[in-house]
């Protein structure tokens, strides 16, 4: 009995987690499904062969996501490490009001920031541009590349550097041979939640592109409201895969218990 | 004197913490506290760089005076307090049974995480095409014979209790309290749930007074963090919910952008409120999770 | 007063040899009865298995002839004290130890004036309302050991109640223990790896190997008739002499010695350092030996020596008048020969 009813549990669980995923996978193969068909009566993949080509625009938004994506992550990373190291390794003063500013943005809602910010991109010619999106995306990313990084240097023994030092190293010799090398799989991972984050935007992309920039879930908002639920689904599947791949790739550098790192504080 | 008192010399190494903050927070502060203060200059008509020059409070007095964002206000507040609560409680029943040992636990608890990093944008259009009227569970309860028509089925996508959305949160976070709990149930143990039991504790008083406060400050601390984030999402109340009432943020956003631009100092104001709101939950958030961090 | 039985208890984890196989054990009333054995043995796991953490796969458990294997846990009345306390962080001093109490339904005023007098007990007298945090190891673990004591349990079960303690608060503790354990009369069983523990501590010693009883008895037998090699060598015997025995004389390629009475099946007879002497003339029982290294030990001098290929360590608790490098006869008394 007790048996059974863990079971059942288990049974719930997998299914509560996969539940919205089932209509997707089969919509994205489906041709006719007319109310009350339990499964499709026609089956075609028009929706795939259709969001792969051009008409669907699906290979422009797949590459400005790419390029804003992974510059967003990388400019995240460049200026959030010093910063995670501090917070990661030190006391100091004021430590508190850092945090606090630091934490801000990953809980305010970007779009209060972005409506105020979106006159003087115009001024300065960076709205509806690439770079202007990619200088928006740091407004989410930073503050998670800076927190995961200060839970990575938390863990990790500084002691190292100045065995380092010790034996002769510089400081770039250090940073290259002793840090990087030492903190490497948190990176990974603090890059691969700032490129989810920036994947997922939808509304500051909307709002600083204006529509020029087009990016994948800008894509999907269209197609989801203009109800092609074939296309829909297939667009839907393809933007998750790097979440996918991110979780893929978390579970075997870490365990299941720094994957949530990104969702939690870093300290 | 001077051979007593060595004469500070100048070296970096006073100005490290500063120099490598120096970037992160020169950028937070520009794009983000600088963002904010534009929206706050701009909900009172005051942006000289584009002429205004006039400093008004007509646009706070505007949004407090309309139905609609109080409106607005509670049916944000219902739908961030219900999923909170609803997939707080999920969340731990989970955790309670995953932590257990079990066939296939890794592959499980390998799924229980899957949807943290699924933007919630696909979450959404799954929830669409399930609780829709004629999306799968309809066709469902057609089969049962419990409906015969799609327009029998109860609105459960962008209806008046916002279940649609509701449902997405619930979906999303539960995972992600979920896996907070779990982590912490793992890196504890049961060492001292055994010795509640060996001291006399049923099952019941084993999870009221060693379980709940074990796994209280990641409860406290997640659930603060879902509350915050589903009152201030905007795809998914946009996707799922009603065009009135609407969610805060899509009240604000369809202000912004309203053919009539006077409507903007307003759309400025309601967004800089639900920022407000926001960081009054990270002190909160801050303040909980210090005094967890002393104790 | 309660008697604890184990009769044939296997216990087996999931995928790994077995923790305890075909165990028997009584545990006398009243007693301390210390499960000694090295990690891995299987003496944490006869600890749960009496507490009811676990379910034995076969075999039964008695509590004055009562079986309690379907009695669980919390209502079984043998409680155990943990090796790292386990006083829970998030309740005061008097809450952690009132908290079986609590569990009882004990009202409250009266489970904190038990919770206060047991607290006196363990000499923490007016540390109801702090905070465990502030609290150092050693009065954690009275806590702990109060937390047990107040809910008047059959059996109280110590996983290694002095190991985490430095030697000066090792005595203090064992004092406390033995005070409590006689005031209360209770039956005590204590699990440890460290023969020091078990011996100040118990009345009764039952040592595991891999699962199973190697040698139960007063904790003097184990030095005086260890038997067996291992056990010999675990209880910090260093000295092992191969022959063979024919009657009462014990004969090797190094000399002869008679033992006190005859055995049989046996390869090797032992000798605890502290019995070995410098031989004041030729006698039955010595032989010629080499100083290789003289230590002192801050209370006693080790002294190495060599026989051959034998190497042999004994300990005075005066200085030799040797020089390191010369010889001199080793007497070994037969009432301190060990064969097996």
């Amino acid at each position: 009995m007790k048996r059974f009813s863990k079971g059942v549990a288990i049974a719930l669980i997998i299914f509560g987690v996969l539940a919205p995923f089932i209509p997707l996978l089969i919509w994205s193969v489906a041709r006719r499904w007319y109310f009350p068909a339990i499964l499709p009566t026609e089956w075609s993949l028009r929706g795939w062969s259709y969001a792969f080509s051009n008409a669907s625009r699906l290979p422009q938004a797949l590459r400005q996501s790419f390029a804003v994506s992974t510059t967003a992550s990388l400019l995240a990373i460049l200026i959030g490490m010093p910063a995670g190291r501090v917070l990661g390794l030190y006391k100091f003063r004021g430590k508190t009001l850092v945090e606090f500013l630091i934490l801000a943005p990953t809980i305010v809602p970007a779009f209060a920031v972005v409506m105020g910010i979106h006159v003087l991109f115009i001024r300065y010619g960076l709205a509806d541009t690439l770079s202007g999106v990619i200088i928006v995306h740091l407004i989410p990313t930073l503050p998670y590349v800076t927190l995961v990084l200060a839970g990575v240097f938390a863990n990790y023994n500084v002691d190292y550097e100045s065995q380092a030092r010790s034996l002769g190293a510089n400081t770039w010799q250090v940073i290259r041979y002793v840090m990087l090398p030492a903190i490497y799989p948190g990176v990974i991972v603090a890059g691969m939640f700032a490129f989810i984050i920036s994947w997922s935007q939808y509304l500051l992309t909307l709002m600083i592109g204006g529509g020029r920039v087009l990016t994948l879930p800008l894509l999907l908002f269209s197609f989801a409201s203009s109800g092609d639920n074939n296309v829909t689904a297939a667009l839907s599947i393809i933007f998750i895969l790097p979440a996918i791949a991110l979780l893929v790739i978390t579970s075997r550098y870490l365990t299941g218990r720094n994957a949530s790192l990104g969702a939690t504080r870093g300290n | 004197m001077s051979a007593l008192q060595p004469r500070s010399r100048f070296t970096w190494e006073r100005f490290r913490i500063p120099l490598l903050l120096a970037p992160a927070l020169s950028v937070i502060l520009l794009l983000f506290g600088g963002g904010l203060l534009l929206t706050l200059s701009q909900s009172f008509g005051y942006l000289p760089i584009i002429g205004k020059t006039e400093f008004s409070l007509a646009a706070w007095q505007a949004i407090f005076q309309r139905g609609e964002f109080w409106q607005s206000l509670f049916l944000t507040l219902w739908i961030g307090g219900v999923a909170t609560l609803t997939s707080t409680i999920l969340a731990i029943l989970c955790a309670l049974t995953l932590r257990k040992q079990f066939r296939g636990k890794k592959a499980i608890t390998f799924l229980f995480q899957l949807n943290i990093p699924i933007p919630h944008i696909v979450g959404a259009i799954g929830i669409l095409l399930l609780f829709s009227q004629s999306g799968l569970i309809a066709r469902l309860a057609n089969l049962a014979g419990m409906i015969n028509d799609p327009a029998q089925f109860p609105a459960l996508v962008n209806d008046r209790y916002a279940f649609g959305i509701i449902a997405e949160y619930v979906w999303k976070e539960t995972c992600f309290i979920g896996t907070i709990v779990l982590a912490t149930l793992q890196s504890v143990g049961e060492d001292y749930e055994n010795a509640a039991a060996s001291l006399g504790a049923n099952r019941w008083q084993r999870f009221r007074y060693v379980t709940l406060p074990l796994i209280m400050p990641g409860v406290l601390t997640a659930s603060i963090l879902v509350f915050a984030f589903a009152f201030g999402a905007f795809e998914i109340p946009f996707l799922l919910g009603r065009r009135f009432p609407s969610a805060l943020s899509v009240l604000a956003w369809r202000s912004y952008t309203d053919t009539d631009l006077a409507l903007r100092p307003e759309a400025m104001a309601m967004s800089l409120f639900i920022a407000l709101v926001s960081t009054g939950l990270i002190l909160l958030y801050m303040t909980i999770s210090r005094k967890l961090v002393r104790e | 007063m309660t008697t604890v039985q184990l009769s044939s208890i296997t216990k087996t984890y999931q995928g790994s040899d077995f923790a305890v196989r075909n165990f028997d054990l009584t545990i006398p009333s009243g007693k301390i009865t210390a499960l000694l054995g090295p990690s891995g043995s299987g003496k944490s796991t006869l600890l749960k298995l009496i507490a009811g953490l676990l379910t034995p796969d076969s075999g039964d458990i008695t509590f004055d002839d009562v079986s309690v294997i379907s009695t669980p846990a919390e209502s079984r009345g043998a409680v155990m004290a943990f090796q790292n306390n386990l006083v829970f962080p998030w309740m005061s001093v008097g809450e952690n130890v009132a908290f079986g109490l609590k569990m009882r339904g004990v009202p409250k005023k009266q489970r904190q004036q038990q919770a206060a007098e047991m607290l006196e007990l363990v000499q923490l007298g007016g540390f109801n309302n702090r905070k465990p945090t502030e609290l150092s190891g050693g009065q954690q673990q009275r806590v702990s050991l109060a937390r047990a004591l107040v809910t008047q349990p059959k059996v109280l079960l110590l996983d290694e109640p002095l190991s985490n303690l430095d030697a000066h608060l090792r005595d203090e503790m064992r004092t406390l223990i033995q005070g409590l354990q006689h005031k209360f009369e209770i039956t005590t069983i204590v699990v440890t790896h460290d023969q020091e523990e078990a011996v100040i501590l118990a009345d009764q010693i039952a040592l595991l190997f891999d699962g199973e009883l190697h040698q139960l008895g007063q904790p003097s037998t184990f030095y005086q008739q260890p038997a067996s090699r291992r056990i010999a060598e675990f209880f910090g015997g260093t000295n092992f002499i191969p022959g063979t025995l024919i009657g009462t004389d014990f004969r090797t390629i190094y000399g002869d010695f008679t033992v006190r009475e005859p055995r049989t099946g046996v390869s090797h007879f032992t000798i605890r350092p502290e019995r070995i002497q410098v031989a004041q003339a030729l006698s039955a029982n010595c032989l010629m030996a080499t100083l290789v290294e003289s230590t002192f030990m801050g209370t006693h001098y080790r002294h190495q020596w060599q026989v051959e290929t034998l190497a042999l360590v004994s300990t005075s608790v005066a200085p030799l008048t040797l020089a390191v490098g010369e010889e001199t006869l080793l007497y070994f008394p037969s009432d301190a020969l060990t064969c097996f």
